[in-house]
């Protein structure tokens, strides 16, 4: 694990999201453990998004706010009690093997609790130079559980699943490795990572293979 | 509480809002009648913050459809994540821009992105040196201290940092677009966002 010393080189670029993806995902181990680093990343963050401020405001087409409105009450989270059925996927997250599920296929199925109504799908969108296709199957609630199946052209490799919360904080959840361009993985989502509104899954080297909006 | 689970009645004795100016509401406010579903808060805070947001991902998109696109979705998650905003950690503003610039950067790299041009370089910093039009108060005076700040930087570290935070540069790709050394490329990041850091803490006065 990196030091101090060698977080406070790399908080800069932590910050603007300029760090390669094997350096941001050591930092990002080396702050699980450190307050003061934390406080620095987040203060450079803080200045870095300052400067969002400044660009100009522009205007829209006419019909933006109703568009936006509308898709504000289709979109309103469904009212339902699934507790069995979140609990039962959680189950089934947590009973092989701690807190990560891997599940191999050779054919990418979805186990029926994560068809359950309540539970939010969304697809995976591949990077242009990745044919990465899938989709995320996440649920809030206590436990909140994140699932996903993935298909590539085939390969054996890596993917390192990185969430995006509200607020912009990204945390880097692990990774799992296909088999024969297929694979599925998942996890518990600690109290505070409840707010995933982006999941992302990274080649090793850090390169963003496939992006899906959750939130 | 969630507004999602209260009906329109209960709302309406829940958040009362109706007899109030909404536009004289802190954004703050606003954003609390929004996360509770109130329709009025809503649309006040779509149409307060809209402008800007949309300015954001236009910028970093360069494409009109993409970037209401983006404005769209940041707006529904603050409505969906009301609850997960502090006010310990900025203003209700710098929360829906970084919202929008993550959104914005994931569409610009998923959109087979061309290299950054030096005109676009060129047009964000001189966007970052005007100031806007009428607007808030609070903006108007956060945007004045921030562009204090980033003036008073070499120009260098100023693009460095640019680069970065409005197209999520890698220090390796600012070192290919600047033409310098790797080295060179993170000393800039480093020392500008140090600097910047530093001054915005002072509050840029002078």
């Amino acid at each position: 694990m990196i030091r101090c010393e060698t977080f406070r080189e790399l908080a800069p670029e932590l910050a603007v999201g300029a760090l390669p993806g094997d350096l941001r995902a050591e930092a990002l181990v080396h702050l699980e453990h450190c307050g003061d680093c934390g406080r620095l990343v987040e203060e450079l963050s803080d200045a870095a998004d300052a400067l969002l401020i400044l660009t100009p405001a522009v205007d829209l087409s006419a019909d933006f706010d109703d568009r936006v409105l509308k898709a504000m009450r289709l979109r309103r989270p469904r009212r339902t009690r699934l507790a069995a059925l979140v609990a039962a996927a959680a189950v089934l997250l947590a009973g092989i093997g701690g807190a990560d599920v891997y599940v191999h296929h050779t054919r990418v199925t979805s186990p029926l609790a994560l068809g359950a109504t309540g539970v939010r799908e969304a697809s995976f969108r591949s990077a242009p130079d990745e044919r990465v296709v899938g989709k995320v199957f996440y649920a809030g609630g206590r436990p909140a559980w994140l699932f996903m199946t993935v298909r590539d052209d085939g390969s054996n490799d890596r993917y390192v699943c990185e969430v995006e919360l509200a607020g912009g904080r990204r945390v880097r959840l692990g990774s799992f490795q296909l088999r024969d361009g297929a694979g599925s993985w998942g996890k518990m989502l600690a109290s505070g990572l409840a707010n995933v509104t982006v999941v992302r899954l990274l080649k090793a080297s850090g390169a963003l293979a496939a992006v899906s909006r959750v939130g | 509480m969630n507004s999602a689970d209260l009906s329109e009645s209960r709302l309406a004795e829940t958040v009362e809002l109706g007899s109030r100016r909404l536009g004289r509401l802190s954004d703050e406010s606003l954003l609390v009648g929004l996360g509770m579903g109130d329709r009025r808060s809503a649309h006040a805070f779509v149409s307060r913050f809209k402008r800007r947001i949309y300015g954001l991902a236009l910028t970093i998109l360069r494409d009109e459809a993409a970037a209401e696109d983006v404005a769209q979705e940041a707006l529904i998650r603050a409505w969906r994540y009301a609850q997960a905003y502090d006010s310990r950690r900025g203003t209700v503003i710098n929360w829906l821009l970084t919202i929008t610039r993550n959104l914005a950067v994931d569409a610009y790299r998923l959109r087979r992105p061309e290299a950054v041009s030096s005109e676009d370089l060129e047009r964000l910093i001189s966007a970052c040196d005007e100031p806007g039009p009428a607007e808030s108060a609070v903006i108007a005076d956060e945007r004045r201290i921030v562009r204090s700040a980033i003036r008073r930087l070499p120009v260098e570290q100023r693009r460095a940092l640019v680069l970065s935070v409005f197209y999520a540069q890698t220090a390796q790709e600012i070192s290919e677009i600047e033409n310098i050394p790797l080295g060179t490329a993170k000393t800039r990041i480093r020392s500008g966002l140090h600097k910047l850091r530093d001054m915005l803490a002072d509050g840029a006065s002078t």
